[in-house]
């Protein structure tokens, strides 16, 4: 679906932000795409979404060179990004001249997705909240039932109450035959909705894993201060230590919660011992 | 999915970017025409009938001026969404070929907006024609006169300068009408200076710079019109090809 091959690029006058960059992603998942902020997530999108070309390598979508632009690749594809400038217009209005665009667009779920997002599609859009926009250009790229969708750190700028409606909207998506990449540097906003985690740390993909693989490699769990445990990471709390361990007893593999950030965390300051871990798996 | 050109997808990038963008248009050729009516009301209070008839043909020959320049402003704007990086990835990710879009800015700046010049200019004849023998018991300019200026000139000047202007539109990423302006300037500055250092090394009488259509095309005004169509044309398609190019390798960054 999205195939990224010995990716490398640079901002003009810059060290190279990629280099030889390489990542698959198929369909019937939900990636998150993590990294710090400035590691190239947006950077990353912009070049799947063609909208900048690589030194070196290539960036596929559904077998089509991203960079060429073509209707039926675009047509099968959607972007929100972070930042993003809607024309002066009522949505109503935006969604009627944009719908034809997109073959399998449902203006029954783009109707429903702003009803319970709350948002006005009768109101001129520079005039809604940025928030409000945010939810706009959701409902309406989640009914163009694109088969790519991805999500520039969606939700920056959404309030509590809209955070929790979003994962209940994407985790009601049948994504069977769909692609949906979410960016975000805000990890514990997106944890549930998540099939698979892709980390960038310095142009690198270096983390790729779904997170039955995570269940299966690690547990986390809550080391007392006085219990000398090994662990891969750790982030002390009252009392003892929370921590990234190897999961090696069947009940640590039991264990159903991942704790996105801890793991995040980990697998920024501890890559090699993570990497190590997960060797097993890739061979 | 069609993957060469689409009409039906043309029609849509069209009809987007004439909804997202008919406030300004509207704005602009509504309040020109306002005001070149004003101005020459107010000049035909303080004017006998004849130099009413003058003030008109002036009025005329100042609208055909603005609406070139407001069709260069017009088309530096017209892929105005590349310019900022939040709307340029709509710009950009839309489903339709770079020739679509490209043929859609062309036919909007172009032909559309030298269309509704057209009908805008000849509505303000009309409404001039109605004031003064209405009110002054004057003559005004005469609707033939109107389309010989546009037909043997100012149209064909427009084409060419139009193109340059698209191109101004797909390669600066903001003041596109001031920089593709001097560019332009920039152009025959640097080709005056050359004719003029050419002729001091040749010496003046040995030389001419001047494209004359052929002697017995002279006395033909349509023949003479066909011969600026011939070499309009092919420059028109030259900065279109390097407009395309452009526009297909943009990219946000």
């Amino acid at each position: 679906m999205i195939s990224i091959k010995n990716l490398s690029f640079a901002f003009k006058s810059n060290k190279p932000l990629f280099s030889d960059l390489s990542l698959d992603m198929e369909t019937g998942k939900i990636y998150g795409l993590f990294g710090l902020n400035g590691a190239g997530k947006t950077t990353l999108l912009n070049h799947i979404s063609g909208m900048l070309f690589p030194a070196d390598g290539e960036c596929r979508v559904n077998g089509t060179l991203s960079r060429e632009r073509t209707p039926a690749m675009l047509s099968d594809f959607f972007l929100i990004p972070e930042q993003f400038t809607l024309p002066t217009m009522s949505g109503t209005r935006y969604a009627e001249i944009h719908a034809p665009f997109y073959l399998r667009f449902d203006f029954s779920q783009f109707e429903s997705v702003i009803d319970e997002f709350q948002v006005d599609p009768a109101s001129a859009l520079p005039e809604l909240s940025y928030g409000q926009q945010k939810k706009f250009l959701i409902a309406f790229a989640l009914a163009t039932n694109t088969r790519v969708l991805l999500m520039d750190e969606p939700t920056n700028g959404l309030d509590i109450p809209s955070k929790s409606q979003f994962r209940r909207i994407v985790a009601s998506l049948d994504y069977t035959d769909r692609c949906i990449v979410i960016s975000t540097h805000q990890v514990r906003d997106l944890g549930s909705m998540i099939d698979q985690i892709s980390v960038i740390k310095n142009g690198e993909i270096v983390f790729n894993h779904g997170l039955d693989d995570i269940r299966r490699m690690l547990t986390f769990k809550k080391i007392p201060s006085e219990d000398d445990q090994p662990y891969i990471y750790g982030e002390e709390i009252l009392g003892g230590i929370h921590a990234v361990c190897k999961a090696e007893t069947d009940d640590d593999r039991l264990s159903k919660e991942i704790d996105l950030e801890l793991l995040f965390n980990a697998i920024i300051s501890r890559t090699d011992l993570i990497q190590q871990e997960f060797n097993t798996i890739s061979v | 999915m069609t993957p060469g050109f689409s009409f039906e997808r043309f029609k849509q990038v069209s009809y987007r970017s004439l909804v997202i963008n008919k406030k300004r248009y509207a704005l602009g050729i509504g309040g020109t025409l306002i005001g070149l009516y004003a101005f020459w009301l107010l000049m035909g209070v303080f004017s006998s009938q004849q130099t009413l008839r003058e003030n008109s043909t002036a009025i005329l020959a100042f609208g055909t001026v603005i609406y070139q320049i407001g069709g260069y402003v017009l088309t530096a704007s017209i892929f105005s969404e590349l310019q900022s990086p939040g709307s340029a990835s709509q710009f950009l990710t839309l489903p339709a070929t770079t020739s679509e879009k490209l043929f859609s800015g062309w036919v909007i700046s172009y032909v559309l907006y030298t269309i509704v010049a057209f009908l805008g200019l000849s509505l303000l004849l009309l409404v001039m024609t109605l004031t003064a023998n209405l009110f002054f018991s004057a003559e005004v300019q005469s609707i033939s006169e109107l389309t010989k200026i546009y037909l043997n000139n100012v149209v064909l000047v427009y084409l060419v300068f139009n193109s340059v202007f698209l191109l101004g539109a797909t390669y600066f990423k903001g003041n596109n009408f001031l920089k593709t302006a001097f560019s332009i300037l920039l152009f025959f500055a640097v080709a005056g200076f050359l004719v003029i250092f050419i002729t001091f090394l040749v010496g003046p009488d040995n030389i001419t710079f001047i494209i004359r259509p052929p002697m017995f095309l002279q006395n033909s005004e349509y023949a003479q019109l066909l011969f600026q169509i011939i070499y309009t044309l092919p420059l028109t398609a030259l900065f279109l090809v390097f407009s395309y190019y452009r526009l297909k390798n943009r990219q946000v960054a």
